[in-house]
């Protein structure tokens, strides 16, 4: 496959957040609140994230080192084409995190606005519930933009 | 796409350059001169005027406008 070297950095930026998020919000949705306090269950999530940052800073860096090497400085840095593929994909994965702010802004105002809880909390019981709403909105958005990137420099090379 | 080019066609009569080359002396990637020579990427003016500028033709020689209206 004839990829340059920002495609395949972008590759690995889109495989390693699925991967590594992907098993954060697994071990996150399946914390048990109901038998554990609340303050345990933060703490236990707060783990989880550490290690999940932890690995996708090891990873970025062990990769992107990798496929670096292998390329010329001019290569490392991009061209305009590279530019205007990043700026159009971040423009998708800004609406996502618009709407992920939108919707934690909401989740907070709420009980202010119209004296009544959100039910969104009871049907999905994660501890940090407002933090994790924008959390994952970024880590969509995150998505969005990588795929959004690879899509655009497919379709260049076909 | 309203704007088409010869680079191609450049490229062949000028000993038949590889893309790499003329990627380099353009200050792009080998994948941006693809995409310009298979019409799916417009370059900008300065990348346009410096491939012109390598083959020693005029700009509207490489690229031309088509007025699609």
């Amino acid at each position: 496959m004839n990829m340059s070297l920002k495609e395949k950095s972008t590759w690995i930026s889109l495989v390693a957040t699925v991967l590594v998020f992907g098993w954060y919000a697994l071990n996150v949705v399946n914390i048990d609140m109901s038998n554990m306090p609340e303050k345990d269950a933060n703490a236990v999530a707060m783990g989880y994230l550490s290690g999940a940052i932890l690995y996708i800073i090891v990873i970025e860096i062990a990769f992107q080192s990798l496929i670096s090497i292998a390329g010329t400085k001019a290569d490392v840095e991009g061209d305009e084409r590279d530019r205007m593929i990043a700026l159009t994909a971040n423009n998708s994965g800004y609406w996502v995190l618009s709407i992920g702010v939108i919707l934690t802004l909401g989740q907070l105002l709420l009980p202010h606005l119209l004296g009544m809880e959100s039910s969104i909390r009871e049907h999905f019981p994660v501890p940090l519930f407002e933090v994790h709403v924008l959390l994952f909105a970024f880590i969509l958005s995150e998505i969005v933009r990588f795929t959004h990137q690879i899509i655009l420099y497919r379709r260049d090379a076909v | 796409m309203a704007i088409t080019n010869k680079v191609r066609e450049c490229r062949f009569f000028a000993d038949e350059m590889t893309q790499q080359t003329l990627a380099e002396a353009v200050g792009v990637t080998r994948q941006t001169i693809m995409a310009i020579e298979k019409n799916k990427y417009n370059p900008s003016l300065e990348v346009a005027f410096k491939i012109a500028k390598l083959f020693d033709k005029p700009l509207e020689e490489v690229f031309a406008y088509i007025d699609e209206g």
